[in-house]
C-alpha cells in the first residue's frame, strides 16, 4: 500500500463524514461573516475618526483670537487611525484609547478605550477571522485527526495496516492527508479574507502580509495536527484520544496564555501608576519650567543666554525671552516624558517577548501576537502612533513658541493671533507603517513553529511507530 | 438502593482523574484567586496613594488657614492663588478636590470584570470630574488575552471538567456490556443516570466550594450571604451541564459521540454564543464613537469661547474665573445633546446585553459572578452616576462663596463634602 493510496482512503472517509464537512463549511461561512462584519465596523470607525479629525482641525482654526501660548494650552486632539487589516484581528485596539489630547508642556495618555463603553458580552472573544483561525481551526484539526491512529487500534485493524505497509510511511501518509486538509482550510479562509481586504483601502503590501500570515497559520495548524496525532498514537482508545486532545486544546488556547500573562507580570513587574507619576514629576522639576522664570534652572539659562548674546537685560535679547524659555521647557519636558514612557514601554515589550519565548508551551499566545502585529493592531502600532503624535505636538507647540519668540515683545501676554494664523499651523499626518519588520518577525515566529513541528514530527514518526499496535 | 449508590460513589472516587483533580482543581482556584486579588490590590494601592495625597494636601491648607486665622501669617502676604480660604484654591486648584472611590466587595477576588478597564476613582473639583490619567500601567496585551481570574476557571473550565469526567457517564458501561448487567439488579436507567449525575454534581460542588472557602478565608473573610449566593450560582451552573451530560449519555451510544456532542455544547455556550451575541449587539446597537464625542465637545468649547466675552486685560482674577465658569456651563449645555445621546445608546446596549445573557448559561453565570465581585459594568455605571451627583454637592459647597466674593470660614474648609455611595 502506497502513501498516495492511504491519503486517498483517508479523504474518502472524510468525504463520508458529514459532521466534519458540515463543520468545515460552517467554519468558512463564519469566517466570511466575521470578515464582512469586521469590514463594516472598520469602515464606520474609520469614517468617524476621520470626521472627528476634520472637525477638531476646524475647531483649531476657528478658535477665538488668543495668545499663541494660550493656544498651546487650548491644545488639539489626534485620533488613532485604523489599520486596513483591522477587520482581520482587532488586537489590543479596544484596550487602548482612541484619542490623544495634545497641549503644551505635557504628554497625555490615550483616552476613551472602546472596552470602557462595552457590555459584559464585550469581554468575551471577538468574532474575527483571526479568532476562528486561532481558536476554532485547531478544533477542526482535532475532529479530523483524533482517531487517525487510535481509531485503527479501536477497530483492531492497526496490526493489519502495519503488516501491509511500513509503520513510519503509514504515519507520514496519515499526517499528509490531514495536512492537505488543514492547508486547504487555511488557504480557503485566507482567500475569503483577501477578498474582504480588496474592498478596503488595503494595499498590495497588506495583501502580502495576509499571504505571509496564511503560511504561518498553515504551520500553526500543522503543529496542532501533529500534537493530535501524537495523542492519538499514544491513546488506547478513540474516546481517550478525543478527550485528551480537547483538554490539550483548552489548556493551550485558554489556560496557558492567561497563565503566561500572570507570569509576565511577575517576571517584569510594572511600576505603580502613582509611583510612575511621582518620579515623572520629580524629573520634570529638575529642568526648565516655562511657567517659572525665577527657578534656579531658568535663572541659569537666562544668564547663559544673556552672556551668549552679549546683553545685560532680558528686554535687550533679539527675541522674546518668554517664548524661548517656553520652548526650552518644552524640550526638557518632552525628553523626560520620553525617557519614562520608554522605560514603561520597554517593560511592556519584555512582557510581550515572554509570550513569544513561551510559544513552545502554547503556540496560541504567539500566534495571536503575530496576527495582531500583522494586522497593525498590536501594541507596537500604538507606540508608533504615540511617538508620531508626540513629534506632531512638538512641531505644533514649537511653531507657537517660535511665533511668541519672534513676533511678540517680552511681557506682551495680551497680544493675540487670529484664525488666519491658526489655519497655517502644521497638521497631523500619520505615515504608513513599515511592514518589513512585521514580515521579518513573522518569519522568526514561523521558524520557531517549524522547529516545534520538526521535533514533534520526529517524535511522531520515531516513537509512535514503535508503540504496540494492540 | 443505598448500597448501590455508595458503590457508585466509591467507583467514582477510585478514578485516577478524580484523585488528580482533587489536588489540581483547588490549587488552580487558589492561584486564580490570588491573581485576581493581586489585580485588585494594585488598583487599591493606586487609589490609596491618591487619597493620601489628598489628605496631605488638605492638612497643609488647614495648617496655613489656621496660621492666617491666628495672625501668624499676614493675609496680605499670601497671593490670592495661595490663600487656602479662597474657594477656588480649596475647591479647584492644583491638588484640591475630593477623590470619590468606588467601594469594593469582600469577594472581589472572584472576578476582575471591569475593574481593569473602568476607573474606580475620580477627582471631583468645582464644576468638573476628572478620572486619573491611569490607575495601573497595565499591559493592554495581557488584558486582551484574557484574565486568569477565578471567574475564568468557574465559567470556562468547570463545565469542561464536568464533561471530561462525565462524557462516558453511561455510554462506557453500555459499550462494554456492564450497563445491561447493572440493569438486571432492577435499577431503571434513569435512576442510574441521575444517581451518577448527582454524584458528579456533589463532587464538583463540594470540591469547588471548599477551594473557594479556602480562598475567601485566605484573602479576605468569609462573608456568608455572598458565599451562599456564590454557592447557589455554582450549583445552578453545574446543574445545567450535568443535565446536558445525562441527556447526551441517555440518547447516544458511543463515548466519542457523547464527547463530541458535549464539547460542541461547551463550545456553543462558552465561545460561539457569547461571541455571536456580542456581534449581534454590535450590529444592532453599535457602541458610541467617542471620537464623535470629543469632536462635539471641542466644537462646543470653541462656540463657548466666542459666545462668552473674555474679561478685559485689566480685570481681576474673579472676573477671569467667572468667565471660565460661564464658558464651562455653556460648553456643558451645548454638549448636552451629544452626552445624552451617548448615555441613551449605552443604556440601550446594556439593557439588550442583559437580555442576550439568557442565550447562554455561561453568560448568566458570569454576570452573577461579576455582580458578587462588585465589578460589573452596571455597578461601574451606577458609581459614575453617584460621582456626578456628588460633584453637584462639592460645587455647591464652594461656588456660593466664590460668587459672593468672600473667603471660606475654617468650618467650611474643614467640613468639606465627603463621597459616600448609597
Amino acid at each position: 500500500m502506497s502513501i498516495a493510496t492511504t491519503v486517498r482512503n483517508e479523504w474518502r472517509v472524510w468525504s463520508r463524514n458529514r459532521l466534519l464537512s458540515g463543520l468545515s463549511l460552517l467554519f468558512l461561512g463564519l469566517s466570511l461573516y466575521a470578515g464582512i462584519n469586521g469590514r463594516v465596523h472598520q469602515e464606520r470607525i474609520r469614517q468617524a475618526r476621520q470626521d472627528a479629525e476634520d472637525r477638531v482641525r476646524i475647531a483649531w482654526e476657528n478658535q477665538r483670537d488668543k495668545n499663541p501660548h494660550s493656544a498651546a494650552h487650548f491644545g488639539t486632539y489626534v485620533f488613532k487611525p485604523i489599520s486596513p487589516l483591522w477587520f482581520f484581528d482587532h488586537g489590543v485596539d479596544r484596550y487602548v484609547g482612541v484619542s490623544l489630547f495634545l497641549e503644551g508642556h505635557r504628554q497625555h495618555d490615550l483616552q476613551h478605550k472602546p472596552i470602557q463603553d462595552d457590555t459584559a458580552l464585550g469581554r468575551h472573544n471577538e468574532l474575527t477571522p483571526a479568532f476562528f483561525l486561532t481558536y476554532l481551526m485547531p478544533l477542526l484539526v482535532i475532529l479530523a485527526a483524533y482517531g487517525s491512529v487510535s481509531g485503527e487500534r479501536d477497530r483492531q485493524t492497526l496490526p493489519l495496516v502495519y503488516s501491509m505497509m511500513d509503520r513510519r510511511r503509514w504515519i507520514v501518509a496519515k499526517w499528509s492527508a490531514s495536512a492537505i486538509l488543514v492547508s486547504g482550510l487555511v488557504f480557503a479562509a485566507f482567500l475569503i479574507q483577501a477578498a474582504v481586504l480588496w474592498t478596503t483601502s488595503g494595499t498590495l503590501t497588506d495583501l502580502m502580509v495576509l499571504a505571509a500570515l496564511a503560511l504561518v497559520y498553515v504551520v500553526y495548524g500543522l503543529v496542532f495536527l501533529t500534537i493530535c496525532m501524537l495523542v492519538s498514537g499514544w491513546s488506547r482508545s478513540t474516546s481517550v484520544s478525543f478527550a485528551v486532545s480537547v483538554v490539550v486544546w483548552v489548556i493551550a488556547s485558554f489556560l496557558l496564555p492567561r497563565l503566561v500573562s500572570v507570569w509576565s507580570e511577575v517576571r517584569y513587574p510594572l511600576p505603580s501608576a502613582h509611583g510612575f507619576r511621582s518620579e515623572l514629576a520629580r524629573d520634570l522639576r529638575e529642568g526648565v519650567d516655562g511657567h517659572d522664570p525665577f527657578s534656579e534652572t531658568a535663572t541659569r539659562l537666562l544668564e547663559e543666554t544673556l552672556t551668549q548674546h552679549g546683553v545685560d537685560k532680558v528686554e535687550d535679547l533679539p527675541f522674546n525671552w518668554s517664548g524661548y524659555i517656553m520652548q526650552e521647557g518644552e524640550k526638557h519636558e518632552s525628553a523626560v516624558y520620553q525617557r519614562h514612557m520608554d522605560r514603561l514601554s520597554g517593560l511592556h515589550l519584555s512582557q510581550i517577548d515572554l509570550h513569544r519565548q513561551l510559544a513552545w508551551l502554547s503556540p496560541v499566545g504567539a500566534m495571536r501576537l503575530m496576527s495582531m502585529e500583522a494586522s497593525g493592531t498590536g501594541l507596537r502600532e500604538t507606540y508608533r502612533f504615540r511617538a508620531e503624535a508626540e513629534q506632531y505636538r512638538m512641531r505644533l507647540v514649537g511653531e507657537l513658541n517660535r511665533d511668541l519668540m519672534d513676533h511678540f515683545e517680552y511681557g506682551d501676554w495680551d497680544g493675540k493671533r487670529s484664525a488666519s494664523f491658526f489655519a497655517t499651523n502644521v497638521t497631523f499626518r500619520y505615515p504608513e507603517a513599515d511592514r518589513l519588520p512585521v514580515i521579518r518577525a513573522m518569519a522568526e515566529s514561523a521558524a520557531v513553529l517549524l522547529g516545534w513541528l520538526l521535533v514533534q514530527g520526529i517524535v511522531l514518526v520515531g516513537v509512535v511507530a514503535r508503540r504496540s499496535p494492540v | 438502593m443505598r448500597h448501590w449508590v455508595v458503590l457508585e460513589a466509591l467507583a467514582f472516587c477510585r478514578r485516577s482523574a478524580v484523585r488528580w483533580l482533587v489536588v489540581v482543581w483547588p490549587a488552580l482556584i487558589l492561584l486564580a484567586a490570588w491573581s485576581t486579588e493581586h489585580v485588585h490590590r494594585q488598583i487599591e494601592g493606586a487609589t490609596n496613594a491618591l487619597k493620601s495625597d489628598e489628605i496631605r494636601h488638605y492638612e497643609g491648607l488647614l495648617q496655613t488657614a489656621r496660621k492666617l486665622e491666628s495672625g501668624e501669617i499676614a493675609s496680605d502676604s499670601l497671593p490670592w492663588f495661595q490663600n487656602p480660604t479662597n474657594p477656588l484654591v480649596a475647591g479647584l486648584f492644583r491638588a484640591s478636590g475630593h477623590h470619590a472611590v468606588k467601594p469594593t466587595s469582600d469577594f472581589r477576588w472572584v472576578a476582575v470584570g471591569f475593574a481593569d478597564v473602568r476607573t474606580p476613582v475620580y477627582q471631583v473639583k468645582m464644576g468638573r470630574v476628572t478620572p486619573p490619567s491611569a490607575i495601573t500601567l497595565e499591559n493592554p496585551l495581557n488584558q486582551a488575552l484574557g484574565r486568569f481570574d477565578t471567574a475564568f476557571l468557574l465559567v470556562y473550565l468547570l463545565p469542561l471538567l464536568v464533561i471530561v469526567l462525565g462524557y462516558d457517564l453511561l455510554s462506557k458501561d453500555r459499550s462494554n456490556g456492564w450497563l445491561d448487567l447493572t440493569r438486571t439488579y432492577g435499577q431503571p436507567l434513569w435512576a442510574l443516570a441521575i444517581a451518577r449525575g448527582v454524584i458528579h454534581g456533589i463532587f464538583w460542588w463540594v470540591l469547588t466550594m471548599s477551594a473557594l472557602w479556602l480562598s475567601a478565608a485566605w484573602i479576605s473573610r468569609v462573608q456568608w450571604p455572598l458565599f451562599l449566593s456564590l454557592g447557589t450560582a455554582i450549583a445552578l451552573y453545574l446543574l445545567v451541564f450535568l443535565i446536558l451530560t445525562v441527556v447526551v449519555n441517555r440518547s447516544s451510544r458511543s463515548p466519542v459521540r457523547n464527547g463530541l456532542n458535549l464539547v460542541t455544547g461547551w463550545l456553543l455556550f462558552l465561545v460561539l454564543i457569547p461571541s455571536m451575541a456580542n456581534a449581534l449587539l454590535m450590529a444592532a446597537h453599535p457602541p458610541p464613537q467617542r471620537s464623535d464625542d470629543v469632536a462635539a465637545r471641542r466644537a462646543a468649547e470653541v462656540r463657548a469661547e466666542w459666545d462668552v466675552d473674555s474679561p478685559a486685560g485689566t480685570a481681576g482674577w474673579q472676573d477671569y474665573w467667572l468667565t471660565e465658569f460661564q464658558r464651562r456651563a455653556l460648553t456643558d449645555s451645548l454638549h448636552t445633546v451629544a452626552t445624552s445621546q451617548i448615555n441613551q445608546s449605552m443604556d440601550i446596549r446594556h439593557r439588550k446585553a442583559r437580555q442576550l445573557e439568557w442565550l447562554s448559561p455561561a453568560l448568566r453565570f458570569q454576570s452573577e459572578l461579576l455582580q458578587i465581585a462588585g465589578v460589573s459594568a452596571a455597578q461601574y455605571a451606577a458609581f459614575d452616576k453617584d460621582v456626578a451627583a456628588f460633584e453637584s454637592r462639592w460645587t455647591a459647597h464652594f461656588l456660593p462663596a466664590f460668587l459672593a466674593q468672600r473667603l471660606l470660614t475654617m468650618e467650611e474648609l474643614a467640613r468639606r463634602p465627603v463621597f459616600s455611595p448609597p
